[in-house]
């Protein structure tokens, strides 16, 4: 059984364009993560972290399969290529140390969301 | 005990406020005390003064250094009866008065619960290279299994706990040795010697494996496998849940190599290889030293070598 990891970057995804040094956009990641507990039963919290350019949302305590975890992620609007990648080899990952280049930094949590009402 | 409770920012405030005017009050009251007993030691000085005077004054002057020194008297009486006041009255009134303000306002503050404990699971991750092309980054990819131990609440993974932090450097040697085809899997000890010295093949535990890839392998790949290095290396945790490990022995703990992969620029896989197999497993001691961290129960064998670890100073 698997978690559910998503990953909401710049690139294809124009709606969650974001600037590195911004907190901008949060509050849509934090819909999207409500919209998706509504939908699905994906726990009680969801994990919002910032990564270099975009954001990682986190669901620790849902319990999917392989194939409803891949059907949840087509339903989300992470990243494309991401959720492309994950199911080429089969399993979701996302970064948990900087990438060896300048300006990157570790994901650092942003915020435990409460998804109690859903 | 009373029960503890919980009370607002502003009612906090207002009866620390509170608290604090009666100290205050409390201060004033002792301040006024020294300074009654030090007008009533004046008098005192002064009584004297004039007593040591009378053989030498005249007749006016004597009746004079009387009548002030029957008004000392008469007031000597007035400033101790002010002073036995604050003594035996106000001042314990108000200690009382603090006290008890003390006690309540201790009562109030809720301390905050003590942190779950922490527990050791196993869990999964991705180790890649790092390049632009293709998405999500990275060509070079292997998946291992190790130990970690994970907040209960929030899911998260403590990345600076000493052993997950040791068990990915080993990941990292050994998926650099992997790909460059000369790989010794050796103890950890000898990790800086895992690579650059067996140009012949890699060394796996039992077997000695050629360095050959597979046809499908372009020889690019061969190349940028050749120029690898640790520092080029991401960690990726995996969504798969982590499995709690709640009996660790050195057995079940470890690295665990689960798949080698290299996947082209067109996301089209050159190399998969499933492995499932050990790279690594802890020693005793590092096991118990995990145990008694954890404040998880030791066998009696376990508690052996605690007690010898902790005669040589290992651990606390």
């Amino acid at each position: 059984m698997s978690r559910l990891f998503l990953e909401y970057d710049t690139g294809q995804n124009w709606l969650l364009r974001t600037k590195p040094l911004w907190d901008d956009l949060l509050e849509l990641v934090r819909m999207e993560a409500r919209r998706l507990a509504a939908m699905f039963p994906l726990g009680d919290i969801a994990i919002i972290m910032r990564s270099d350019n975009g954001w990682h949302l986190r669901f620790p305590k849902a319990h999917l399969t392989r194939d409803e975890e891949e059907s949840v992620m087509w339903a989300s609007l992470s990243h494309f290529g991401h959720i492309w990648f994950s199911c080429l080899i089969k399993d979701t990952t996302l970064r948990v140390s900087k990438k060896p280049r300048k300006n990157s930094h570790e994901p650092y949590l942003v915020e435990i969301l409460d998804l109690g009402e859903n | 005990m009373a029960e503890k409770r919980v009370v607002t920012w502003a009612e906090w405030t207002s009866e620390r406020g509170r608290l604090g005017a009666k100290a205050l009050k409390r201060k004033r009251l002792r301040s006024e005390y020294m300074s009654l007993m030090g007008r009533i030691s004046g008098l005192a000085r002064e009584e004297r003064r004039l007593i040591r005077r009378i053989p030498y004054a005249d007749i006016i002057e004597r009746v004079i250094i009387g009548t002030r020194l029957r008004t000392i008297d008469s007031e000597r009486p007035r400033l101790l009866t002010q002073m036995r006041h604050i003594r035996t009255t106000e001042l314990p009134i108000l200690e009382e008065d603090i006290a008890r303000e003390r006690r309540e306002f201790a009562l109030k503050i809720v301390p905050p619960p003590p942190p779950p404990p922490l527990k050791l699971h196993r869990i999964k991750i991705r180790l890649y290279t790092f390049e632009r092309l293709p998405t999500p980054e990275g060509s070079f990819q292997t998946f291992w299994d190790i130990d970690a131990v994970i907040d209960p609440e929030t899911g998260l993974v403590d990345w600076d706990w000493h052993l997950t932090k040791d068990e990915i450097q080993i990941c990292k040697y050994h998926m650099i040795g992997y790909f460059k085809g000369l790989a010794k899997w050796r103890s950890p000890e000898q990790l800086g010697l895992a690579y650059f010295d067996e140009p012949a093949g890699i060394a796996y535990e039992t077997e000695r494996a050629k360095y050959k890839y597979s046809k499908n392998v372009p020889t690019e790949f061969i190349a940028k496998a050749e120029a690898l290095t640790v520092g080029e290396l991401i960690i990726g945790e995996s969504s798969v849940e982590p499995k709690p490990n709640p009996e660790p022995t050195p057995e079940n703990m470890g690295v665990f190599v689960e798949r080698f992969m290299i996947i082209d620029a067109d996301g089209v896989i050159k190399w998969d290889e499933i492995r499932n197999k050990w790279a690594w497993h802890p020693t005793r001691n590092q096991v118990v030293k995990v145990k008694v961290e954890l404040k998880m129960k030791l066998t009696p064998e376990e508690e052996k070598i605690r007690k010898e670890m902790k005669e040589k100073g290992e651990i606390e």
